[in-house]
C-alpha cells in the first residue's frame, strides 16, 4: 500500500502562501528603480567629484552686485543645503545600496519577487525624491530671484536711460 | 455489530455537499462499503469533531471512501473534478509549492494546531468541461495557479505610486504634465484571474478495515479557496 502524505507533510513541505508568490516587476516600477539608480550615481558623482568650494560659490556675498533683492534669503538657503549635504549624500549612499540589493535579488529585475520587494522598490524611490526636491527648490529659488533682480535692473537701467535722455533733450531745448 | 451514533455524514444530501458528495462517490454510510466499522475510524472521527467544535474549525464529514492511489476524474455537467491524493498532484509531482491563500493556510495551520494530522490529504481540482481527457495525466498546466487577483492589483498600485514621483518632477522641470505614462499603466495594467476552486480533503484511515483491498477511511473537508482569489 503506498503512504500517503499527512496534513503535517503538507504544511511542511507543499504549501506556500499568496503572501509570497512571486510576481514579476511592473514596466513602470523597472524604469522608477532605473531612474533612481541614476539619480543616486549622478548625485553621488558630483557630490565626489565637484569640489566642496563650488557649492559655496553659490552663495551670494557681496552687498550690491547683481541681487539687489532677496540676497539674504538665498545665502540662508544655499548656507542650509551646504550644511544638509552630508545628510543628503549619506542617504543617497543607503538608497543607492537599496536599489543595488533590490537589482540583485531580482537578477536586475528578471525574476518574479514577492509583494515585499515590490514595496521595497516602490518605497525606496521617495528618499532619493528628498534630494531631487532639494536641487529642485534651489534652482526655483535662484530663479524667482534672478527674475526678479532682473526686472529690477530694467527698471533702474530704464528709467537711468530715460532721465539721461530727458536731461539730454532738456539740452538740446536750451 | 452495532454502529456507532456518529458514523453517518450529517451533511444535507440535496445540498452543494451533497451535490459533491455524489459527484466523488463519497459514501454517506459506511455500511455500504463495509459490515465492520472500526474503533480507529470512531476513535479519530470523536477527535474531530470535538476539536472542530472546541476551536470552530471549518472542518467538515463528508463521508466514507477507501483509499485510492491514482487520479480520479469525476465528469460534471458544467465542469469536471479531478481528485487525486496529494503526492499526485502535479505541483507536488513537478516538486512545486501549492499556492494557497492567506485565510486557506490559516485555516489547515488552525485544524494542525488543534492537533489534528491528518493521515491523508486528498485534493479535488474543478477543470473547466472537456479540458480533462480520458486517460490523460492531470497536467501542472492544467492546475497551475494563476496571480493572485489582490496581489496583482497591488503590484499594480505600487508600481503607479512609484512612478508618481518622477511624473511630478518631470511636471514640475518641464512645466507641464505628461498623459502618456497614465496610458502606459493602464496598458500594463494585469489581465485578472478567474479560477477554479481546489478544495483540500483530509482523511483518516484504518489500514486493518479493508473495502475491495484498499483501507477504509473517514473523509472530511477542510479547506478550500477560488484560484486566484486572495
Amino acid at each position: 500500500m503506498f503512504q500517503p502524505l499527512s496534513l503535517d507533510d503538507l504544511l511542511r513541505q507543499h504549501v506556500r502562501s499568496y503572501a509570497v508568490w512571486p510576481e514579476p516587476l511592473q514596466a513602470l516600477l523597472k524604469r522608477s528603480v532605473l531612474l533612481t539608480l541614476l539619480t543616486e550615481v549622478g548625485l553621488l558623482l558630483a557630490f565626489v567629484f565637484v569640489p566642496p568650494n563650488v557649492w559655496t560659490l553659490l552663495v551670494v556675498q557681496e552687498q550690491g552686485g547683481f541681487f539687489l533683492v532677496g540676497g539674504d534669503y538665498l545665502n540662508t538657503i544655499t548656507a542650509f543645503g551646504y550644511q544638509a549635504l552630508p545628510y543628503l549624500v549619506l542617504l543617497n549612499l543607503v538608497m543607492l545600496f537599496v536599489t543595488l540589493m533590490i537589482l540583485t535579488l531580482t537578477l536586475f529585475m528578471t525574476m518574479p519577487v514577492p509583494i515585499l520587494m515590490h514595496r521595497l522598490a516602490a518605497a525606496h524611490v521617495f528618499p532619493t525624491m528628498l534630494s531631487w526636491g532639494s536641487l529642485l527648490v534651489l534652482a526655483v529659488c535662484f530663479a524667482v530671484a534672478i527674475v526678479i533682480n532682473l526686472v529690477i535692473w530694467v527698471i533702474i537701467i530704464w528709467l537711468t536711460l530715460t532721465v539721461i535722455w530727458v536731461f539730454l533733450s532738456s539740452l538740446g531745448n536750451n | 455489530m452495532g454502529y456507532p451514533t456518529l458514523q453517518v455524514s450529517e451533511i444535507d444530501e440535496r445540498g452543494s455537499w451533497g451535490q459533491l458528495q455524489n459527484k466523488l462517490q463519497i459514501m454517506r454510510d459506511p455500511r455500504s462499503l463495509s459490515e465492520q466499522f472500526s474503533e480507529a475510524l470512531l476513535h479519530h472521527h470523536n477527535q474531530v469533531t470535538l476539536a472542530t467544535k472546541q476551536e470552530n474549525l471549518p472542518v467538515r464529514m463528508i463521508g466514507y471512501s477507501p483509499l485510492f492511489e491514482e487520479t480520479r476524474v469525476y465528469p460534471g455537467a458544467q465542469t469536471d473534478f479531478a481528485l487525486m491524493p496529494l503526492h499526485q498532484d502535479p505541483a507536488v509531482r513537478s516538486g512545486q509549492p501549492i499556492w494557497v491563500p492567506p485565510h486557506a493556510l490559516n485555516d489547515l495551520r488552525r485544524i494542525r494546531r488543534a492537533g489534528l494530522n491528518f493521515q491523508a490529504i486528498y485534493i479535488a481540482h474543478e477543470l473547466p468541461k472537456g479540458r480533462l481527457l480520458p486517460g490523460k495525466p492531470v497536467t501542472l498546466d492544467m492546475v497551475a495557479p494563476r496571480t493572485p487577483r489582490g496581489l496583482a492589483i497591488k503590484a499594480s498600485e505600487l508600481s503607479d505610486l512609484s512612478w508618481k514621483p518622477w511624473q511630478m518632477l518631470g511636471g514640475a522641470i518641464r512645466g507641464m504634465t505628461t498623459g502618456s505614462m497614465s496610458m502606459l499603466s493602464v496598458m500594463t495594467a494585469p489581465a485578472l484571474a478567474v479560477g477554479y476552486d481546489p478544495i483540500v480533503f483530509g482523511l483518516y484511515y484504518d489500514p486493518k478495515t479493508l473495502v475491495r483491498g484498499k483501507p477504509m477511511a473517514t473523509w472530511y473537508y477542510l479547506t478550500h479557496w477560488i484560484d486566484g482569489e486572495d
